[in-house]
C-alpha cells in the first residue's frame, strides 16, 4: 500500500494538472478576499472559510475532485499501466484504496491550502471569526467529509468506468444531478406554512395577517427533502456555505443552528463506506484491458 | 523438474463463448516457453489470467507453488515481471521517470540499478524524450526494462514482436535470448510468428480453440519433425515396389514424382531405383518446419 501511495504522489506532483489545480484554489480564496474588500456589505470571515466546502448551489469542489479523479486516475486504465501494478502481485483492493486515499489527501490538500491563505490573506480583511470555536469546528470537520465524500463517488466511478472521458461526463451528470435535486428539495423544506396576505379596511388602510399556505407539503414530505438535504454531499456542501453571513444580512436558509451536524456526518461515513464498497467489489471482478 | 507456472484444467468464458477449454500446461524453471496458436486462439486470454488480470471460470494455476486464490499469490507475483498485449507506459514521462515509478511501485530503496537497465535494452541515450514520441520498437525495448525492474525470474511477453520492424525483431530476441541465458529467467511467449518463435522457444505449447493441443520441448519437436526426400524418376514402372523397397512412408505427387518420409541416403534409395530399373533424374532432401508441424496438429489448416 506504501509503494503504491508512494509511486501515486510521485506520478501525481510531476503532472502539470495538478499544479494547475493548486493555482486554481490557491488564487480562489485570494480572489474572493479581494472582491469582498471592495464590497460594502462584505462577507464575514466564517462565511469565507465555510466557501472552502461548497458555493452555495455551484458544486465547485465536485467539479474540481472529478476533474483530477478522471485526469490523474484514468491514465492508468488509457496507458494500459494498470496492469503493471497487477502482474507485479498489487492487489486490486489495495490499488482502489491506495487511489482513494491519493484523491482524499490531494481534496484535502487543496482545502488546507485554500485555509492558509485564507488566514493570510483573508482574515486581515474580513476580521475575526463570530462564530464560537465548536460551529468553525463542524464547518471544518463536515467540510472535509463533503471533500472525502465527493472523492469516494468519483473514485467509484473512474474505477468501474475505466474511462477518462466517459468517467468525467458520467461524474459532471452526477454532480449536476445531484445540485438540482437538492436546489429542489431545498425549494420544498422552505415553503412557509403560511403567508402573508394584504387587505383594506373600509377606511383604506392597507393590513397584512398571516394565512395558512394551502400549498405547503406535508411535515413528512419536508422532513424527507431535508433529509436528502443532509445526506448528499451537493446538500450538505450547500448547507455548509450558507450558514455564515453577511455583515447586516443573514445569507441562506440556513443559520448555524439548523445545521444538523453530526448527523451529516454520519451520513457522509456511511456513503464513503457504502461507495468504496461498491467500487471494490466491481473492481475487483472487473477484467482490466 | 521445477515448473515455476502450473495450469490444471482451466476454463474462461464469457457467456456462451468458450474462450479456454481445460487448459492444462507446464512452464520449467528456465525455459523460453512459446505459446503458439492463431488469432483468437486463446493465448492473450491464457496470459491474462496468468497476470491476475482476469479470473478463471473454472480450474486453477500456480506460480512458483502459489494457486491463484491463495494469498502467497501476491508474493509469487512479486518474482513476475511482464508485457501484456501491449508496453504499457505513461506517454508524457521519459523512460528513467517510467521506470522511477516503476521503481517506486517496487518498493526499491534506490534508482541506481536504472541506467544499467536502460543500457540493457539499448535505451541509455534516449535522455528526457518523452515516451509518446518513441517509436514502436522503443516503447517495446523499454517495456521489457519495466518488466525486468522487479529483477524477475518470469517473464510474460504477449505477441512481444507484434509490429516491429526487422531490426527491431532481432534486438527482442538478442534481449531474450541473453536475459535467458544470462540471468536464468523463464520466459513465457505468446506469438503466432512461428519462424521468430523457433529461434527462441525451448517448449513449446500449442493452442487452438482455447485448447492445449500439445506440449513439446525443443529436442523433441526436432526429433518429430519429419526429414523429407522430394524425387522425380524417369519411369513410372515399378516405382511403387521399390519405394515399399525402402519401409519409408511415401507419397506420389505425380507418376514420376513423389516424397519419401524418413532418412534414407540418396546413395542408398538410388541404388533401390537402379535395382529396379529406375533412373533418379532429381532429388532434394527437406525438413518439416514449426508451421507445417503447427499445421498438420490442425489439421492441415482446414480450420482456417
Amino acid at each position: 500500500m506504501i509503494k503504491l501511495l508512494r509511486a501515486n504522489f510521485a506520478r501525481v506532483i510531476k503532472s502539470a494538472t495538478f499544479w494547475i489545480f493548486i493555482a486554481l484554489y490557491a488564487l480562489y480564496p485570494i480572489m474572493v478576499a479581494i472582491i469582498e474588500s471592495e464590497s460594502f456589505e462584505r462577507i464575514s470571515s466564517d462565511k469565507m472559510l465555510s466557501l472552502n466546502y461548497g458555493v452555495e448551489w455551484f458544486p465547485l469542489q465536485g467539479i474540481l475532485i472529478a476533474l483530477i479523479c478522471s485526469i490523474i486516475f484514468s491514465a492508468d486504465f488509457h496507458n494500459g499501466t494498470l496492469k503493471n501494478k497487477i502482474i507485479i502481485g498489487q492487489s486490486k483492493t489495495n490499488i482502489y484504496v491506495a487511489n482513494l486515499l491519493t484523491m482524499m489527501i490531494i481534496s484535502l490538500a487543496l482545502s488546507v491550502i485554500y485555509i492558509l491563505i485564507f488566514f493570510a490573506v483573508g482574515m486581515p480583511i474580513l476580521g475575526k471569526f463570530k462564530y464560537s470555536a465548536s460551529t468553525l469546528i463542524w464547518i471544518i470537520v463536515n467540510g472535509s467529509l463533503v471533500l472525502t465524500t465527493y472523492s469516494s463517488i468519483m473514485m467509484l466511478i473512474v474505477m468501474t468506468s475505466k474511462n477518462a472521458f466517459a468517467s468525467l461526463i458520467i461524474s459532471l451528470l452526477v454532480l449536476t444531478a445531484s445540485a438540482l435535486l437538492c436546489y429542489f428539495m431545498d425549494y420544498i423544506v422552505s415553503i412557509p406554512e403560511y403567508i402573508p396576505i394584504s387587505y383594506e379596511n373600509e377606511l383604506g388602510e392597507i393590513f397584512w395577517k398571516q394565512i395558512p399556505n394551502e400549498d405547503v407539503p406535508s411535515k413528512a414530505v419536508k422532513s424527507f427533502c431535508r433529509l436528502l438535504t443532509d445526506i448528499l454531499p451537493s446538500g450538505q456542501s450547500f448547507q455548509i456555505s450558507s450558514i455564515g453571513y453577511t455583515h447586516g444580512w443573514i445569507m441562506g436558509i440556513y443559520s448555524r443552528n439548523d445545521i444538523h451536524n453530526w448527523q451529516m456526518a454520519l451520513y457522509s461515513l456511511v456513503i464513503i463506506g457504502a461507495t468504496t464498497g461498491t467500487g471494490m467489489a466491481i473492481f475487483k471482478k472487473a477484467n482490466i484491458k | 523438474m521445477e515448473y515455476c507456472l502450473t495450469v490444471d484444467s482451466l476454463s474462461k468464458k464469457y457467456r456462451k463463448f468458450v474462450a479456454l477449454n481445460d487448459v492444462t500446461m507446464r512452464v520449467p524453471q528456465g525455459a523460453i516457453y512459446g505459446l503458439i496458436g492463431k488469432n483468437g486462439a486463446g493465448k492473450t486470454t491464457l496470459i491474462r489470467i496468468i497476470c491476475g488480470l482476469q479470473s478463471p471460470t473454472a480450474g486453477t494455476y500456480s506460480i512458483y507453488d502459489a494457486t491463484y486464490s491463495s494469498k502467497e499469490i501476491y508474493k509469487s507475483r512479486r518474482r513476475m515481471g511482464g508485457i501484456i498485449e501491449s508496453p504499457a507506459l505513461y506517454g508524457n514521462m521519459s523512460a528513467k521517470e517510467n521506470l522511477k515509478h516503476q521503481f517506486l511501485l517496487l518498493g526499491k530503496p534506490s534508482f541506481d540499478e536504472i541506467d544499467k537497465l536502460l543500457e540493457s535494452v539499448d535505451l541509455k541515450d534516449v535522455g528526457k524524450k518523452p515516451v509518446r514520441n518513441f517509436s514502436l520498437g522503443m516503447r517495446q525495448r523499454l517495456a521489457i526494462a519495466m518488466a525486468l525492474a522487479s529483477d524477475p525470474d518470469f517473464v510474460v511477453l504477449d505477441e512481444p514482436i507484434n509490429g516491429l520492424d526487422p531490426q527491431g525483431i532481432v534486438e527482442i530476441r538478442e534481449i531474450i535470448l541473453k536475459l535467458n541465458k544470462e540471468r536464468n529467467i523463464t520466459f513465457l511467449i505468446s506469438s503466432h510468428i512461428l519462424d521468430e518463435l523457433s529461434k527462441l522457444a525451448t517448449h513449446y505449447g500449442f493452442i487452438d480453440k482455447g485448447k492445449i493441443l500439445k506440449e513439446i520441448t525443443k529436442d523433441q519437436l526436432e526429433e518429430n519433425l519429419k526429414k523429407r526426400i522430394v524425387f522425380k524418376v524417369d519411369t513410372e514402372e515399378e516405382l511403387c515396389s521399390a519405394l515399399d523397397e525402402t519401409n519409408l512412408q511415401y507419397k506420389l505427387t505425380s507418376p514420376t514424382e513423389g516424397e519419401l518420409y524418413g532418412e534414407i541416403s540418396i546413395s542408398a534409395l538410388s541404388d533401390i531405383l537402379k535395382s529396379r530399373g529406375i533412373t533418379l533424374i532429381k532429388v532434394s532432401q527437406k525438413d518439416e518446419t514449426l508451421e507445417s508441424y503447427y499445421i498438420n496438429l490442425l489439421g492441415g489448416g482446414k480450420d482456417d
